[in-house]
């Protein structure tokens, strides 16, 4: 083979690997879409609402629900196009379009009439979360208290020791 | 001698088809999520503005440059994008002062909720900011500051290593606009006629902080000193969108801010009933932005401020801007 076209291949070579290299670390998503969630894992928080279970990465039946819910469209966060916010009296539930199914995002607690599938709820004692869940959690802007379990991860804002808010959200990655 | 040609003539045979290929597969934002197409459209602009705005969604939906010159004659131009975060509007600005040097700068404050780890950020709104400006230090400057851990710097320089996938989604847009622009924006502000009256907003979430992010800071004293050097204006805003919430503790802290560094704040979210703002008739997202009717009325109002208070021109009667208006109105029949 010609010095020349050993040339031509080795410069065709490096373009064609930038490329590839781009490929590796785009994550193959497209224009307009944002991160992508796995939907695969089955070890996950639960809770129940009015008997319904409600799982984060889990598809959203609304009718299963009785309470009528007041509802609102918002630009999704973290994913494409809008969440559907589900407005009940004591959790909101935000769906978003995951795969093209309507999947709780996030689970928040209105006020103590709702617990945790683990029997925690607004105004408990941070005592009562670690008997719970144990300590195996992560802290941020120091009064979060964060739990894993596969991809939700579940929120505890404590101040003076006192729980003051809950949620659960689907990890995105 | 003839080989020397031959290969020199591949490669730019090659080179060309790399070329285009990265011109093709880039998204071109000219008649879908149009929102990436709005910050290339300044550099064809006049530069002769006298106020920028600067900030996110909540600049370019709400406030219409071009009522402002009718009202006032004020010769205004929107610098905004989408979910723009502080160091974006920074940079932007930054970019903006190498061309022009306005007598005010409106910096709308929304953003400073959004640290960079904030889930908020992502590179699908990194691409609509950063991927249509003009290659500079300052382009250069936005793209590391903004960048996710998933991104790279350089699909920002060859996009087909972002876009490669794009080859089997593209459409007669792709192929329309591959060697031209749409105008999007008149002076930046994006027209939208919709209505869609607030209903159920969510509930007021509780946060974990409501302080600002160090970060945030470092960027809004940045936008203020370099207005200071420029001997520039800046002026503080809260557009009126209903929701994200604006917390009483974000209040506080930009009203701090600004008193410390003697800067003008004004909050347009408590102002919403005296500009006259009817959220029913006002609004094409149910309150997170206003429409046309409502983005006229805002601007009316502001455009007063700004007249009275910062010795504005009054530039009515100009040739460029009388047929500017006269397109705007045009536009908004069509629309």
């Amino acid at each position: 083979m010609s010095k020349s076209k050993i040339f031509i291949i080795v410069i065709i070579g490096i373009i064609a690997m930038l490329i590839l290299t781009g490929c590796n670390n785009q994550n193959n998503s497209q224009e307009g879409e944002t991160i992508q969630t796995s939907l695969e894992n089955t070890e996950k928080f639960s809770v129940k609402y009015n008997g319904v279970e409600v799982t984060p990465g889990t598809e959203f039946n609304e009718d299963a629900i009785e309470e009528e819910a007041a509802f609102s469209e918002i630009p999704s966060c973290a994913f494409e196009g809008t969440d559907k916010v589900y407005t009940y009296s004591g959790m909101e539930i935000t769906v978003a379009t995951i795969d093209n199914k309507d999947t709780v995002y996030s689970v928040y607690f209105i006020d103590d009439s709702v617990e945790t599938g683990e029997g925690v709820k607004i105004a408990d004692s941070k005592e009562k979360m670690i008997e719970k869940y144990g300590e195996n959690y992560t802290i941020t802007l120091e009064t979060k208290y964060t739990y894993t379990s596969g991809n939700v991860e579940l929120s505890f804002i404590i101040e003076n020791d006192m729980i003051t808010s809950i949620e659960y959200t689907l990890k995105t990655n | 001698m003839k080989k020397t040609i031959r290969i020199i003539s591949i490669l730019i045979i090659f080179i060309l088809i790399f070329i285009f290929l990265n011109i093709l597969l880039k998204p071109k934002y000219a008649e879908s999520l149009v929102e990436g197409g709005m910050i290339r459209e300044y550099y064809n602009e006049t530069k002769d503005h006298e106020v920028i705005f600067i900030g996110d969604c909540e600049v370019y939906a709400n406030f219409s440059p071009m009522v402002m010159y009718e009202q006032e004659g004020i010769k205004a131009y929107i610098r905004g994008s989408s979910q723009q975060m502080i160091w974006q509007s920074y940079y932007i600005l930054k970019e903006t002062l190498k061309y022009e040097t306005p007598k005010v700068v409106v910096f709308n404050v929304n953003s400073m909720r959004y640290g960079k780890e904030s889930q908020e950020v992502s590179e699908a709104y990194n691409r609509l900011t950063i991927e249509n400006m003009k290659w500079s230090k300052e382009k250069v400057e936005i793209i590391k500051a903004s960048m996710t851990e998933e991104e790279t710097f350089l699909s920002y320089v060859f996009p087909i290593l972002r876009y490669h996938s794009r080859y089997d989604k593209l459409t007669g847009e792709d192929f329309e606009y591959l060697f031209k622009t749409k105008q999007i924006t008149h002076n930046g502000f994006l027209i939208n006629k919709n209505i869609k009256p607030v209903g159920n907003l969510p509930t007021k979430r509780k946060l974990a902080s409501y302080q600002f992010n160090s970060e945030c800071y470092e960027y809004l004293d940045k936008i203020t000193e370099l207005c200071k050097q420029k001997n520039i204006q800046l002026v503080l805003i809260k557009a009126p969108s209903l929701y994200p919430y604006w917390y009483d503790e974000y209040e506080e802290q930009i009203k701090q801010y600004a008193e410390k560094h003697n800067i003008d704040y004004y909050n347009l979210l408590e102002k919403a009933e005296e500009i006259g703002i009817d959220y029913t008739t006002d609004t094409y997202d149910a309150g997170l932005h206003l429409n046309l009717t409502g983005a006229t009325k805002l601007s009316k109002y502001f455009a007063k401020i700004l007249a009275e208070k910062y010795n504005l021109t009054d530039y009515t009667g100009d040739d460029i801007y009388d047929k500017k208006l006269i397109d705007y109105n045009t536009a908004i029949q069509a629309n």
